[in-house]
């Protein structure tokens, strides 16, 4: 016959190891986990995105533009300072 | 002496000095100078000049040129696009020119005769060509710098564009064609950089010594600054393309 502490025992061994399969279950869903480091062995890479992120490329071009603009100005400056004259008081 | 000759001779001073000032009076007056000003009068039209009516015009001039290296010294001052090198030594020439067109007035007003007066007031556009050559030259150098930096821009776009294109969900014919037009965008920058290299050391260290003949060295500039604009354009307009392509 089994001893009721041995039981006892046995019983709360069995809800801590299902306590610790839960806590592993959750871990997945950390956001850690979400951007690919430590990912479990196995788990495939995210698919490619159809609406990718251009966060990045719309700073750069705006940053262009900018620049673009800033350039735009100085050349019509210079051009108007290549037709300009200035005089010549030696006639 | 003759009297009469020596008349003769201080009129036609008196004209000659009215003549060449009248000319860079034209281009300060209405800030969009002509090549041929207008208000220049005919060499058969005698027009007297008293000393202190010319020490005025010169400080006109002077005054003028001033403000324009004023604005350009801000343009300098303020811009992103240029280099820490390029900056310095803009600054330098623009305050070296107020320096010394600041002394050139002075002298001027302390001329006692109109052939001083006359001479000194030459060495505002001879001296300095304001107008003519640093004015333009302060404009190129900005823009070849600022093409520098868009190249750079652009070298940093297509990493970014690239990643965009391997990411992308689109069907391998779109994607191929995007990346066709990354492509071009590639080959558009190194175009504009190969435009635009040797454009700033080739103005910088212009002076008005050198000038007119060394007013090719503007113009070329000017060009090679405008075919590299065009090039970043075309690359700009892939950029577009592409994010177009992958509906980004």
């Amino acid at each position: 016959m089994t001893h009721p502490t041995a039981l006892r025992n046995t019983i709360l061994c069995g809800l801590a190891c299902l306590a610790a399969a839960a806590c592993g279950a959750t871990s997945v869903k950390d956001p850690a986990a979400a951007t690919g480091a430590g990912a479990p062995v196995g788990v495939t890479a995210a698919a490619p995105s159809a609406t990718p992120d251009t966060s990045a490329v719309n700073q750069s071009i705006g940053s262009i533009d900018n620049q673009l603009n800033g350039i735009d100005s100085q050349v019509n400056a210079a051009d108007a300072g290549l037709s300009a004259t200035e005089g010549d008081p030696a006639q | 002496m003759n009297v009469h000759l020596v008349a003769r001779g201080l009129a036609s001073l008196v004209v000659t000095a009215g003549l060449g000032l009248a000319g860079a009076v034209a281009v300060d007056a209405d800030g969009t100078p002509s090549p041929s000003p207008t208000s220049v009068p005919t060499r058969g039209t005698h027009r007297v000049i008293t000393l202190g009516a010319l020490q005025a015009r010169c400080d006109a001039a002077v005054h003028k040129r001033l403000g324009t290296l004023a604005a350009d010294d801000t343009f300098v001052k303020q811009s992103a696009a240029l280099t820490g090198a390029d900056q310095a030594t803009l600054e330098g020439q623009i305050s070296a020119d107020q320096s010394g067109l600041t002394a050139l007035e002075q002298a001027i007003n302390g001329d006692t005769t109109l052939v001083q007066a006359h001479a000194d007031c030459e060495l505002i556009v001879t001296g300095y060509s304001v107008y003519l050559l640093q004015d333009p030259k302060i404009h190129e150098v900005i823009a070849a710098d600022g093409i520098e930096k868009v190249d750079a821009t652009f070298n940093t776009l297509a990493p970014e564009l690239q990643t965009l294109i391997n990411n992308s969900s689109v069907s391998a014919a779109v994607k191929a064609q995007a990346q066709t037009d990354l492509n071009d965008l590639i080959s558009k920058v190194a175009a504009s950089h190969t435009s635009i290299s040797g454009v700033t050391s080739s103005v910088i260290a212009l002076t008005p010594a050198g000038y007119p003949g060394n007013k090719v060295d503007l113009t070329s500039a000017r060009s090679n600054i405008k075919t590299a604009r065009s090039d970043l354009s075309g690359a700009r307009g892939d950029a577009n393309k592409i994010i177009k392509l992958l509906g980004a």
